[in-house]
């Protein structure tokens, strides 16, 4: 790539997206693209449609009006094609498959659709600290672990997309960051373009290169904060003068949202 | 833990047996009115040759039952779980099956297949079938939505959700419902094989007493049948220990 000239395309796009379950309008006008290889997270109240959005990106969920562009295709193209890896509120875990097996269950499934190269599960569970558990049941895991499981099942798919919802929300803030520091890491490695939903101002500064901020419902996209730290992101960027900079001014974009 | 687990179904079983025993003995009940469990093991004991036999018969019967109509009932409840009307079509049926008391169409079954294997197999079928389609339903239907969305993002089928996700997390409600049906295909067999014309299994022999007034000999398929539904409900414990390890009710 460098060297090159690089040639930004887009990865996603969200032309005019409204969704609406019967009279509730949950998004309405939403307008984004994000580019190949970029980290984008959308940051809102709760309640706002972010998850929404995500399933609309993931084609678990069809837009009332509007255009959701995935790759080439669409949204439902792309599922199709396994090229979203998807990361849940839940860790959704099968709790009679030992930690190595859910790592696998993806890469199990729609096997004709599978990358012709994906990283080994075996190996990701070792990178992220989980080699000893391979064989042990989720039940016998703390929360943060599982968590980690379910990012590795996602990472194992090697996909060009990642869309993760909320991942650490049920997590305690002392977990919280050691995930957030862990996924910058694997998400630094990964090629992928990730979509990423939160509720934390300092999860979403630590880990993107723009930061959408949404308004309460209908959920609209009010700012988008350019956030231009520099990578890799390792946790001492938490101490710089400029992160609290840029937590600051999310911290205003998200409550003049709240105005509106 | 092991120690308990032998012994208190032991002392269970010893003070139930102890005070029936005790109260034939205590009221010194006529034979016809009751029975004491020491007679009726005696009896055992002295023509065990019969009752060993009809009672490898019964439990064949039962145990097929059992196959046949969870076979059924998976086939059956994996479409009834994907569709609301196949589930609004079949419920008013095993609905009718489960309500209907067996003993009122046994004689047409009886009549229709003849004597012999076929009818008690069909009433042992049926009667287990609404408990195991329920049962799965429910537990196919319990599956976690949000596994099933990250099954969907990845364009799972149908069928890999079903093998991978809904069947394994039916498998818990399908095991309480085959607790129940051992006691109701036992039953249903029973009742089958006395009321037919074959001439084989504890349903026959404890008819044939019956109408000896051979109150031991009709006590004696009782304590049979009992010792079935235990072999069979330690069974379903073994297996229960192995497939669902993972789950909360073996923890």
């Amino acid at each position: 790539m460098i060297g090159s000239v690089p040639t930004v395309t887009t990865a996603v796009s969200l032309d005019d997206v409204a969704k609406r379950f019967g009279s509730r309008h949950v998004i309405d006008d939403v307008r984004l693209d994000v580019a190949d290889g970029e980290i984008v997270t959308l940051l809102g109240p709760s309640g706002c449609g972010k998850t929404t959005l995500l399933r609309l990106i993931a084609g678990l969920e069809t837009p009332t009006s509007g255009v959701v562009t995935v790759g080439a295709g669409s949204a439902v193209d792309a599922r199709r094609k396994k090229a979203i890896g998807f990361v849940p509120q839940s860790p959704a875990l099968l709790p009679w498959r030992s930690v190595a097996a859910n790592a696998r269950l993806l890469l199990e499934v729609n096997r004709s659709a599978n990358p012709a190269d994906h990283p080994d599960p075996m190996d990701l569970l070792v990178e992220v600290g989980l080699g000893e558990f391979a064989g042990a049941l989720p039940h016998e895991l703390s929360g943060g672990m599982r968590q980690r499981v379910a990012l590795v099942r996602a990472f194992a798919l090697a996909a060009p997309i990642l869309l993760l919802d909320e991942p650490f929300a049920a997590l305690d803030e002392i977990t919280r960051e050691d995930m957030r520091h862990l996924l910058a890491r694997l998400c630094e490695r990964s090629p992928a373009t990730i979509v990423f939903v939160t509720h934390s101002i300092p999860e979403a500064v630590f880990l993107s290169d723009r930061v959408a901020v949404m308004s309460p419902r209908p959920g609209r996209i009010v700012d988008v904060v350019d956030i231009g730290l520099t990578r890799p992101r390792t946790p001492d960027i938490e101490d710089d003068p400029a992160f609290f900079e840029l937590e600051r001014r999310v911290r205003h974009a998200l409550h003049a949202g709240m105005q509106r | 833990m092991r120690a308990r687990a032998v012994i208190a179904p032991i002392v269970g079983l010893a003070v139930f047996f102890g005070l029936w025993e005790l109260i034939v003995w205590i009221r010194d009940l006529p034979p016809f009115e009751l029975r004491a469990p020491s007679d009726i093991v005696g009896f055992l004991v002295e023509n065990p040759g019969a009752y060993w036999d009809a009672a490898l018969v019964t439990g064949a019967h039962a145990g097929l039952s059992l196959v046949f109509s969870l076979t059924i009932a998976l086939a059956v409840g994996a479409l009834v779980a994907a569709s609301r009307f196949a589930e609004d079509a079949t419920n008013p049926v095993l609905t009718l099956i489960q309500v209907t008391p067996f003993v009122v169409y046994l004689p047409s079954i009886v009549l229709w297949l003849g004597g012999g294997n076929a009818p008690v197999l069909l009433v042992g079928t049926l009667v287990c079938l609404p408990p195991f389609v329920f049962a799965t339903v429910a537990g196919l239907r319990a599956a976690d939505p949000a596994a099933r969305e990250l099954l969907a993002s990845v364009d799972a089928s149908a069928w890999e959700q079903l093998v991978r996700l809904r069947l394994p997390a039916a498998l818990p409600s399908i095991s309480t419902a085959l607790r129940y049906n051992i006691g109701l295909a036992l039953i249903a067999v029973y009742l089958a094989e006395g009321g037919n014309l074959s001439t084989s299994g504890l349903g026959f022999l404890g008819e044939r007493a019956a109408s000896f007034n051979n109150a031991n000999g009709v006590w004696a398929t009782v304590f049979c049948m009992a010792a079935i539904g235990v072999v069979g409900l330690v069974l379903v414990g073994v297996a229960d220990r192995v497939l669902l390890k993972w789950h909360a009710s073996q923890r």
